[in-house]
């Protein structure tokens, strides 16, 4: 072999503890990014159902994954070729010039390159069919078998991972050069400053964590998203200042207690620590956060794919769904589509087409509290968009209902009367005259008095679910049709209904040749296949997305901790060589680094988990903003979640650990 | 009785596939008494580290005997030498050797907080000690920011705070300028008088004339022993560089 190729080959051969792992991640990251890239155009998913959905979502996700991988990618090289500066310098001192080393460089990032490009791909090719299979698993859809690459994404592929490796050559070339030998030959074993402990920055740093939490915690409205991303912001950057200068302000305080500091068992390990967390407060920062995406992640996605049945369930309560809406808003025109649909339900169910059905009307209005009122959004009116992004907090969705279909809908007697109408408020009491005068003296004309009523499950008025971000209000008042043609929305005739009738079947047929009636009113259809099969395209490909982005998020996680018990392994194995010449014994010695490796592995878990419980309520929030109402799923499955997540990261620092050990004491 | 008596002491080295035997100490045989200031000289490869590093027990040898203050090192059981060492023995390493994450002050309290010394204590005798060394006013410096010759003394320092009944000293001068090594010798010199029983072990010949006796070692074996008595530095210095022209121009022990 040529001298370069050896040397390059060697390089890595030479560095195998550190350059083996890096390589491992530069293969699952490509065999992943191919993986995403292939599914996005990939004709087995995109014939199942809702697969085209998924595929789209595929297509964002590779540009996540993609940028992901070149900082993640970028990153670890950095660290990589600090650690071997001083074999360059060495090159350098022994009369290799800049230029050669250069060539060195190239040539092994090439190799890295063709290896990680050549298994990547073929590791993805191989993957895509248990993701094929995976996905139809996911999407409750059947699958068909067959073998295709695409060509796009393996060259979609080579060019992004092309362009990586060349920041990446760049980048060593950037620091080689500007970098003298007698410079690079030492650069390992500069002598750091001893780290002080900024108290004030870590108490600003813990200050930015409360403020954060509690910014997190103000859900309610749009506002709350502007809030919660701005306390993602504060919480990134709090948990690096915390991490860096937290603990060794920790450590000071503890040295500064003497009768603690000068004990046996606290001694070394305390000013190691404080070494030790001044260096690598960056890394154990950037684990904590992706420790927190992965929890996040996985388990906000997990609940939307387990709530999907239940979410679907509440809003389509039979198969099939028939809405008619009166084109003009006067009460005949609504007691006559109610008529109508009457009459159609009667005729259909004897005809045995349909059958166990639930047929109600209801009017939605959104009222907005100002002034110590709840008045309605005047539509016709311009403003409306300025009014309800002012009032997004104390935004109200009314549903009104008539007795009867109270009745029909709860199974009670609800005993009304004329003179009063029944409420319920999701947020407490609320008296009669808190609504406008505009609203009493034209809508609820009549009426003077408000009765409470409890509901035990709201949902059973099966209204529309954008209910959840504002409060909600039911009004059950005698005279339904005069109330709502005086409201500024329509009012709507329901029918939930369930059919042998195969998916093809005219449903709408008979009401369109009833006279009148389709002229007079719209007339929407859903059937609840189709919308399980798109939701389950939605919420099954951001699972899927979530699952791969966990995956590398955790390899980035494991990796990370690798790295960093191999240096500090090298680190500190002289330091404890002297310990044991001085006379501390083996199991003192083992002592200390257990406590400090626990130190160093735990502390990012338990801050992820405390950032994961602050953005509970927020992730909660905004479940129920998309229709997920079922959030108490979400701390059973955040639970597993943590669980999962603790045992997997427990079986990586006892890996990751014994390496150490092996540096430390070998 | 001596404080430490070395008898036929050997140590034979097994190279890793168990091929080749390298026998780096054979029939060692010598005696320090307590409060003797006793240097041993060599070349590159004579065995005198390996001496040193049984001495210190941070090795075993093949067979003899290692005997100090009555009691056979070699017979202690691996779980105790971490105390044996710290409650009886002394280091100063030609690297130095302090951890970089202690400050100077810290780094000589070590071995007595490994022992459990309260901080009390621990205050009390580091005074007189650092006062000796001349590095009072360094205390509260890390390693990284003070001088070689002061780095040795702080190594010093840790090595006396425990009273050790024998400082060991692994080439002590190897990493200093001159300036420093006359520092540190002088040093070792006023410890010695205070009654501290030293062996060291050097290459220097300006470092053994300071001694009151000099051991020589060739090839593993002691060759030849030099006593000070009442020489002058310059005197003794003289005789040692005359004994070492002997020694490497392959004459025979008197």
């Amino acid at each position: 072999m040529r001298l370069y190729p050896r040397l390059a080959v060697n390089g890595i051969r030479n560095n195998a503890r550190i350059y083996y792992p890096y390589i491992g991640t530069c293969i699952g990251i490509v065999a992943i990014f191919y993986l995403v890239s292939s599914m996005s155009t990939d004709d087995i998913i995109r014939s199942m159902k809702g697969g085209r959905t998924l595929c789209e979502l595929m297509f964002f996700a590779r540009y996540i994954i993609g940028l992901f991988s070149i900082m993640f990618l970028f990153f670890t090289n950095g660290f990589i070729s600090k650690r071997r500066t001083s074999e360059f310098g060495l090159y350098n001192v022994l009369g290799m010039n800049k230029r050669n080393i250069g060539i060195v460089i190239l040539l092994e990032n090439l190799i890295v390159y063709l290896i990680s490009m050549v298994s990547g791909i073929i590791i993805g090719i191989g993957l895509t069919k248990f993701a094929e299979a995976g996905v139809s698993k996911i999407l409750k859809s059947d699958i068909s078998y067959g073998l295709n690459v695409p060509v796009k994404s393996v060259v979609e592929t080579i060019i992004l991972f092309a362009a990586v490796f060349g920041l990446i050559i760049l980048n060593s070339w950037r620091h080689i050069t500007f970098t003298g030998a007698a410079q690079l030959v030492k650069n390992e074993n500069m002598g750091d400053k001893p780290p002080r402990g900024n108290l004030i920055m870590a108490l600003s740093s813990v200050i930015m964590l409360v403020v954060a939490y509690y910014l997190a915690r103000q859900t309610g409205g749009l506002r709350s998203m502007l809030y919660f991303f701005i306390a993602v912001l504060l919480v990134i950057l709090a948990t690096y200042i915390l991490f860096i200068t937290g603990f060794t302000a920790a450590c000071r305080l503890m040295k500064k207690n003497k009768r603690y500091y000068y004990n046996k068992k606290h001694f070394v390990t305390v000013s190691s620590m404080n070494f030790r967390m001044h260096r690598g407060g960056a890394g154990l920062g950037t684990i904590c956060i992706l420790t927190t995406m992965v929890l996040v992640v996985m388990s906000s996605t997990t609940c939307f794919y387990g709530g999907i049945d239940k979410m679907i369930e509440s809003n389509y309560p039979r198969d099939y769904e028939l809405d008619l809406r009166p084109d003009e808003n006067t009460s005949d025109r609504i007691r006559q589509i109610r008529q109508a649909l009457d009459e159609y339900t009667d005729n259909m169910m004897e005809d045995g087409v349909i059958s166990n059905v639930i047929k109600f009307s209801f009017l939605e209005d959104t009222l907005y509290y100002e002034d110590g009122k709840y008045t309605s959004i005047d539509y016709s009116d311009s403003g409306e968009m300025e009014i309800i992004m002012d009032h997004l907090n104390d935004l109200v969705v009314l549903n009104i209902v008539s007795e009867e279909d109270a009745e029909y809908l709860l199974g009670r007697d609800v005993e009304l009367a004329d003179d009063e109408a029944l409420v319920w408020f999701s947020e407490g009491n609320i008296k009669y005259d808190m609504l406008s005068d505009k609203y009493r003296n034209i809508a609820l004309k009549g009426i003077t008095r408000f009765r409470e009523i409890d509901i035990d499950n709201p949902n059973d008025f099966f209204t529309d679910s954008s209910t959840a971000i504002a409060s909600r209000m039911i009004l059950i008042v005698k005279d339904f049709p005069q109330v709502a043609s005086q409201s500024p929305s329509s009012a709507v005739a329901v029918l939930f209904f369930d059919s042998d009738k195969g998916p093809d079947y005219d449903f709408a047929e008979p009401l369109r040749t009833e006279d009148g009636i389709i002229e007079n009113a719209h007339l929407i259809f859903y059937s609840k296949a189709d919308i399980t099969e798109e939701v389950y395209g939605v919420y099954g490909g951001l699972l899927f997305m979530g699952i791969m982005l966990c995956i590398i998020f955790l390899a980035a996680t494991v990796l990370l901790m690798y790295y960093r018990q191999v240096v500090e392994g090298y680190e500190d194995r002289n330091r404890f060589r002297i310990l044991r010449k001085i006379g501390m014994e083996k199991k003192s010695i083992a002592a200390s680094i257990n406590s400090q490796i626990l130190v160093v592995f735990v502390s990012p878990v338990i801050l992820a988990v405390l950032h994961t419980i602050m953005a509970t309520p927020f992730l909660m929030f905004f479940m129920k903003m998309q229709g997920m109402w079922f959030t108490d799923v979400f701390i059973k499955v955040l639970f597993v979640t943590f669980i999962v997540f603790i045992i997997v990261y427990f079986i990586v620092y006892k890996l990751t650990s014994r390496i150490y050990y092996k540096i430390v004491l070998g | 009785m001596s404080l430490l008596e070395v008898k036929g002491l050997r140590k034979v080295y097994t190279t890793r596939f168990g091929g080749n035997k390298v026998e780096a100490l054979r029939d060692v045989e010598f005696t320090v008494e307590d409060g003797e200031y006793v240097a041993i000289m060599g070349e590159s490869g004579s065995g005198k580290t390996t001496l040193l590093n049984l001495t210190a027990a941070l090795d075993k040898p093949t067979s003899g005997e290692i005997i100090l203050d009555g009691m056979d090192i070699c017979k202690i059981k691996d779980s105790k030498m971490a105390e044996f060492r710290r409650d009886n023995l002394g280091f100063v390493f030609q690297e130095f050797n302090l951890l970089d994450t202690f400050s100077i002050e810290d780094n000589i309290y070590l071995p007595l907080v490994l022992k459990g010394v309260s901080y009390k204590e621990l205050a009390k005798k580091i005074e007189p000690i650092v006062e000796t060394l001349g590095i009072s006013s360094l205390l509260k410096k890390y390693p990284y920011e003070v001088s070689g010759g002061q780095k040795q003394r702080t190594a010093v320092a840790r090595a006396l705070i425990t009273d050790p009944k024998i400082i060991l000293a692994d080439e002590p001068t190897g990493a200093l300028d001159s300036k420093s090594t006359d520092e540190l010798l002088d040093l070792f010199e006023k410890v010695n008088k205070g009654g501290q029983t030293i062996l060291m072990v050097t290459h220097s010949v300006k470092a053994a004339s300071r001694a009151s006796r000099v051991l020589f070692i060739k090839d593993g074996k002691i060759f030849h022993q030099l006593f000070k008595a009442g020489a002058s530095d310059t005197e003794f210095y003289q005789q040692i560089s005359e004994a070492l022209t002997v020694l490497t121009t392959g004459g025979d022990a008197k």
